[in-house]
């Protein structure tokens, strides 16, 4: 048995589109820390389309990643697209079809955490499905004014559960939830 | 010099109310009714944009709301307020005044007064327009655990981004958390 555990980099207006653009002034020791440890307790990622390229496109190459970059290019990775042809990085497995029971097996059989990462439209769906059993908001002290948001007007009205705060030397604060 | 402050309580979507203006989602216990009782205490001057002015009278003008919540109700309806707005004000609320002459002259002369602070509660539009002429010193965002799916943004069409610095947070056993920012120079 696993658990779906949604990471998402979100300013305080609730966008989380192109954290390059507005998270690196945040960065602080004991945020990266943070990134390491959730990245080395899961034993694979979950992605949508859009962040599961945008990653494969960066991660095989990027230089200085360490022992960070290798976990990311060695963990099993789920794709959900149903367009996708190819899921070229190493260790990708695309899921095109029934795809709330095809997560819901990954769930029995998998043993570690299986992480989802950005992908607001599949976060967004798997919510809707009571699918994800925790949630790490990682709130950056700024406002962006436009982008793509986390939450859009097709989710419905939901409460959790506040498991954690945790707040690091750069400002940003960890918001942990759980599904009530 | 008395500091403005800006205090919200909002979703995990960023909503500060609903579409039609509703907070029944407010999660608010007597923990809450604790800090902003405390939080009242500091506060010499009260600041809304017509809107939530509007609405704010209405609330807590209502005898079942003064019976029901007296100590959050006695400082809310006797504290001095101010309110921006292009048109006179057609509510009236003890102790209100419309804000005359220009906006940014107008709040430093009161932030240039004497007496304790001054609170910004609801008003996303001025909020829009104090933040854009750098007039707010803190931020204190109440983030409620809860998705509305659709509502009014606390922070609304902002021309320039807006950098925070993280100053305190307080995690409240109802699960809401109170992170207080000032901005970053």
């Amino acid at each position: 048995m696993a658990n779906i555990i949604a990471t998402e980099y979100i300013t305080l207006d609730g966008v989380m589109e192109a954290p390059n653009k507005w998270s690196f002034d945040f960065w602080s020791e004991d945020s990266a820390a943070f990134k390491y440890q959730e990245l080395f307790a899961s034993g694979s990622l979950l992605l949508g389309r859009e962040t599961y390229t945008g990653f494969a496109a960066a991660w095989p190459t990027m230089e200085g990643t360490g022992d960070f970059g290798e976990r990311m290019n060695s963990l099993p990775k789920y794709v959900v697209s149903t367009t996708l042809e190819k899921a070229e990085w190493n260790n990708s497995h695309i899921i095109k079809e029934n795809v709330l029971e095809e997560l819901k097996k990954l769930k029995e059989t998998e043993k570690e955490d299986i992480l989802l990462c950005g992908s607001a439209q599949l976060f967004r769906s798997l919510m809707e499905a009571n699918l994800i059993d925790e949630y790490r908001l990682m709130l950056h002290p700024v406002v962006v004014g436009t982008g793509k948001r986390l939450f859009t007007e097709d989710v419905s009205r939901k409460s959790f559960s506040l498991i954690k705060t945790q707040t690091f030397s750069g400002g940003i604060v960890v918001l942990t939830y759980q599904p009530k | 010099m008395r500091k403005l402050f800006m205090f919200n309580l909002i979703t995990l979507d960023g909503y500060f109310a609903e579409p039609d203006g509703g907070l029944d989602w407010h999660n608010v216990d007597a923990e809450f009714g604790d800090f902003a009782e405390e939080q009242l205490s500091e506060i010499g001057t009260l600041l809304f944009g017509r809107k939530t002015y509007e609405m704010m009278a209405e609330f807590w003008s209502s005898e079942e709301v003064k019976a029901d919540d007296e100590r959050t109700a006695t400082p809310m309806n006797a504290l001095p307020k101010v309110v921006v707005s292009h048109k006179p004000l057609s509510v009236n609320w003890e102790n209100s005044q419309r804000l005359e002459g220009d906006l940014v002259t107008g709040i430093q002369a009161l932030k240039a007064e004497d007496g304790k602070d001054i609170a910004l509660f609801g008003s996303a539009n001025l909020a829009t327009s104090l933040i854009e002429a750098k007039l707010i010193d803190e931020f204190r965002i109440l983030v409620n655990p809860i998705v509305l799916g659709a509502g009014q943004p606390l922070f609304q069409n902002l021309q320039q981004p807006l950098h925070l610095e993280l100053i305190a947070s307080r995690t409240f056993k109802s699960g809401n958390v109170l992170l207080t920012y000032k901005p970053k120079n």
